[in-house]
């Protein structure tokens, strides 16, 4: 029998990836041209994407690398403000393998600064290339971070795997490849916007009555993600149409792995949990 | 210049206009197989070609039906291989503006090679039109931090390849004042069908873009190119473009201008 917080049949969990400068910055390409996508995000995309989530009045998860949140602590500042959740995605956006020395001082540099612009410390965290070694998600447990949103594996949060062992004290919340706004859709697949608010209206059907789960990752840049006009659009009409379903609650991917931590929802125990690891 | 991130003032539009759009065409001819590849350019590598002998005919006669006065980015090096379209483009009423010499990557030229290069663009620009463009946008979009000042240098207007902004903006050097003219990805054909989308999509595409661009009173640049390959001059996608055009004319307070004319608004 799955439970959910409130008991309700789905969580719904709408998380949007800043990537603004730093992404070109990282790759040795001026942030200038058809490559000042990232400075849509900061400028116009992100702004736009929480103007419609203060309207719609549902909590969302932004996830920022260091390097841009140095860059736009006041975007850092109005997100915590309007109670969203800050999260970590790398330094400069490390798509790449790193050496694990490298990799242990990016986590801490961009943990402190996300917690010296927002004020509180990150609770979770992203690979911004999806890939991870086998020390990360140990040094972010020892960070204090309470979940990982890296890994395509379940459809459902589950205890994240820490030196390989499954963890009692930080969960895994899998961002799903089929509902990215940019990947198989706006970006290789050039999609049309109502190609893409069909599709996730029909991933959010067929998961609202299976699953129970539904996560989405949305971009704020130009061109690939949804900051434009019409894309931020179809986020605002997907957020309608999720709202008409019975039993739904939005929240923030911190506020779910506080409720799969707490041992009165059995979630962390092997025995009882939600789920369990295939 | 370092890159802005934060957001510009509100834009004011002329009395009466709610949103502004403007027809671009990157030109885009041989010059692009010519970059990589010995002349001639035969078989399936004569897409430039085909856009300069065909494509661009459709997409003028497009144009003069539906009374648009669109701005043409064209290179140098086309342009003094094409002089019929050239006058063909020209004599219609079009802005023409540059796009480099030969279709060159400027975000991979160091300052004094895009000083070249731009150079040899004017220099053709001159000699075809007798007058040197006023308005640039790098060939692909593809730039360095440094082009933008090199522009101002040369006199150049504005430019209109950054995707960092809703609405025209206003980029200070020393001594010169360049127009930025935003143009997004989805807003380019060779973004749909270099990955093998259809007409139909595109139409849905722009439409909807524009559709939401107007509602925030925003610049819509619509960006075609008239190739064989990836581009809007031939058949069913010249008509692709006819619902965005009739679209265009359906909204009373759009502004509907060239690069040229957005520029001086932006700098007046």
């Amino acid at each position: 029998m799955k439970q959910w917080p409130n008991g309700v049949k789905c969580v719904v969990l709408i998380t949007v990836d800043s990537d603004v400068t730093g992404n070109e910055i990282g790759k040795g390409l001026d942030p200038d041209g058809a490559h000042a996508l990232g400075a849509y995000s900061a400028k116009r995309g992100l702004p736009r994407l929480l103007d419609i989530f203060a309207r719609q009045q549902i909590p969302a998860t932004v996830f920022f690398g260091g390097y841009d949140a140095e860059q736009s602590p006041e975007l850092v500042q109005r997100i915590i403000a309007e109670g969203h959740e800050v999260a970590a995605h790398g330094y400069l956006h490390e798509s790449w393998d790193v050496s694990l020395q490298e990799e242990d001082q990016l986590l801490r540099k961009t943990h402190e600064i996300i917690t010296r612009i927002a004020g509180t410390p990150p609770l979770g965290w992203r690979s911004p290339g999806g890939q991870k070694s086998a020390q990360t998600l140990a040094v972010l447990r020892e960070l204090g971070y309470l979940y990982d949103s890296s890994d395509k594996d379940y459809d459902g949060p589950y205890p994240a795997v820490v030196r390989g062992e499954p963890s009692d004290a930080m969960v895994e919340i899998p961002n799903i490849t089929s509902t990215l706004d940019d990947y198989y859709m706006y970006d290789n697949g050039a999609a049309s916007t109502d190609e893409l608010l069909r599709l996730w209206k029909e991933e959010f059907d067929a998961l609202y009555h299976t699953a129970g789960y539904f996560i989405t990752t949305c971009h704020s840049r130009s061109g690939r993600g949804s900051g434009l006009p019409a894309r931020a659009r179809v986020l605002d009409r997907l957020i309608d149409h999720i709202k008409r379903y019975p039993d739904v609650q939005f929240s923030r991917l911190s506020d779910l792995a506080r409720w799969c931590l707490d041992p009165a929802h059995g979630f962390m125990n092997p025995a009882t949990r939600l789920g369990g690891r295939k | 210049m370092s890159t802005h991130l934060a957001a510009s003032e509100p834009f004011v539009w002329p009395e009466g206009v709610q949103a502004a759009a403007s027809v671009t065409v990157n030109f885009a001819g041989e010059s692009v197989e010519h970059r990589t590849m010995d002349l001639p350019l035969w078989g399936r590598n004569a897409h430039g070609r085909y856009g300069a002998q065909q494509g661009v005919y459709n997409l003028l006669d497009l144009f003069a039906r539906y009374s648009v006065k669109a701005t043409f980015f064209i290179g140098g090096w086309d342009a003094e291989r094409y002089p019929k379209a050239m006058t063909a483009i020209d004599t219609a009423g079009h802005e023409i503006a540059g796009q480099g010499y030969l279709y060159e990557d400027f975000s991979q030229l160091s300052p004094d090679e895009q000083r070249m290069a731009l150079e040899l663009s004017d220099s053709a620009h001159e000699r075809v039109f007798g007058r040197k463009p006023l308005g640039f946008r790098a060939p692909d979009r593809l730039m360095s931090r440094d082009t933008r000042a090199l522009l101002a240098e040369r006199g150049y207007r504005y430019d209109a390849s950054y995707c960092d902004d809703d609405q025209p903006y206003a980029v200070d050097f020393d001594d010169q004042r360049l127009a930025e003219l935003p143009i997004h990805e989805p807003w380019i054909d060779k973004l749909y069908y270099e990955k093998y989308r259809t007409a139909r999509v595109v139409t849905d595409s722009f439409l909807d873009e524009f559709d939401a661009t107007y509602a925030i009173g925003g610049l819509f640049s619509l960006a075609i190119h008239p190739r064989g390959d990836y581009g809007s001059g031939r058949g069913a996608r010249v008509r692709a473009l006819e619902p965005v055009l009739r679209s265009f004319q359906e909204h009373p307070r759009l502004w509907l201008a060239t690069c040229g004319e957005l520029a001086d608004w932006v700098l007046r």
